[in-house]
């Protein structure tokens, strides 16, 4: 008895220490989804680079930036609000591609999704470009959105706090799929989920959980899938 | 510890999280634990079993979260929430150094619906987040083992 009261008086003042130590730099207000596209964009690049790609960094002016700005919420990828940056991905003798965050791709059905993270043929994202129009004095903004045929990989991320995953987001990324109808799109999560990944399975998507740095087989897991995307990207062109 | 202990302990911590910004981590775990822990059984070749008068259900069914469970998902969703995102900065941050031909100042994610910096990564800001936050995982780190050992 004893024991147990001087636990509970410990608990009590490490609950207290702790409020002490959670800071808002540390305590963001929603779930830090952004990060982890970002954490999920450098497996991309890491797969990539495995597979003997050279990466470069240009922002949407074709800068090379020395500070990274990303997208923390769905933009056209020819959108000058802010120096977005992308990533340049280049294997040898091989079309070139470029890999973003949080861009809009047009779906099968001519509906925009939005992408956490979408790698696609640099022709592609160069066309978008050239054909979107920023809006200006009487005229409207115009933007052109890559399609779902030219993406070589894309990703669904989800940073949830919880052990278990909203069955919804399963449900979600399910519709999303039979829109962009890629043999390699991920559903890729920082925590577990067995009715989600239950439900993935038997609909034969492909899905990736516990997506962290200290989780070394599941990321080993990841990158391998990653690569072989890159590997059947090189294959198709001989 | 018994059980009014856990739940008291939970409560402490929901309320710390409350206060501190994390009030979504603790609506996503309220979420996993009103719907508990989701089985599907066996039926043994499709066949219920009958035992004494009762029939055995077949099919998905929920078992609630005991409170000593309860508080272990909060303990573990915080360190996720907390050092497990740090970790992701660090990883971010020093992958894209590793990459880079130029110098990185910082990474920032801009969201265009709110208008507003929502994140800043540069290597001062992660090393001190870093360093706070594997003070909060060990404070976690005992709570945790002061659950599991169930005094």
């Amino acid at each position: 008895m004893a024991i147990e009261i001087t636990l509970l008086n410990e608990i009590q003042s490490t609950l207290v220490s702790l409020g002490g130590l959670i800071t808002p730099d540390l305590a963001p207000s929603s779930a830090p989804s952004s990060i982890f596209e970002g954490y999920v964009l450098s497996l991309v690049l890491r797969a990539a680079d495995l597979e003997g790609a050279d990466i470069d960094y240009r922002d949407v002016e074709s800068r090379r930036p020395n500070r990274f700005v990303f997208r923390a919420s769905p933009g056209y990828i020819a959108s000058r609000k802010r120096p977005y940056t992308h990533a340049i991905i280049a294997f040898p003798n091989k079309p070139i591609l470029e890999a973003h965050v949080g861009v809009r791709v047009a779906g099968v059905a001519g509906v925009l999704h939005q992408c956490d993270v979408a790698v696609m043929k640099q022709e592609e994202a160069d066309r978008c470009r050239a054909e979107s129009r920023p809006g200006q004095a009487g005229q409207p903004g115009y933007w052109v959105s890559p399609r779902q045929t030219e993406l070589v990989l894309a990703v669904e991320c989800k940073f949830y706090g919880s052990a278990d995953l909203d069955l919804d987001l399963a449900r979600s990324f399910i519709g999303l799929v039979s829109d962009i109808n890629r043999p390699s799109f991920h559903f890729v999560s920082s925590t577990s989920s067995n009715s989600v990944e239950t439900l993935l399975t038997k609909k034969k998507k492909n899905w990736e959980h516990n997506v962290v740095p200290a989780s070394t087989k599941e990321v080993t897991r990841l990158l391998n899938a990653f690569q072989t995307a890159f590997r059947n990207f090189k294959a198709s062109y001989p | 510890m018994k059980d009014h202990d856990y739940e008291m302990t939970y409560q402490k911590l929901a309320s710390t999280l409350n206060h501190e910004g994390l009030a979504w981590l603790v609506r996503q775990v309220t979420e996993q634990i009103l719907m508990g822990k989701i089985s599907v059984s066996s039926s043994h070749d499709g066949k219920k079993r009958v035992r004494k008068g009762k029939k055995t259900s077949t099919g998905t069914y929920s078992t609630e979260y005991t409170a000593r469970e309860r508080l272990a998902l909060l303990l573990a969703a915080t360190k996720h929430a907390i050092v497990d995102r740090v970790d992701m900065e660090a990883k971010v941050l020093s992958f894209f150094n590793e990459t880079s031909e130029s110098n990185i100042e910082a990474i920032e994610f801009y969201s265009e619906v709110e208008d507003e910096l929502e994140v800043v990564i540069n290597q001062p800001r992660t090393v001190e987040r870093q360093a706070h936050a594997y003070k909060i995982e060990e404070m976690l780190n005992f709570l945790l083992e002061g659950v599991k050992d169930g005094h």
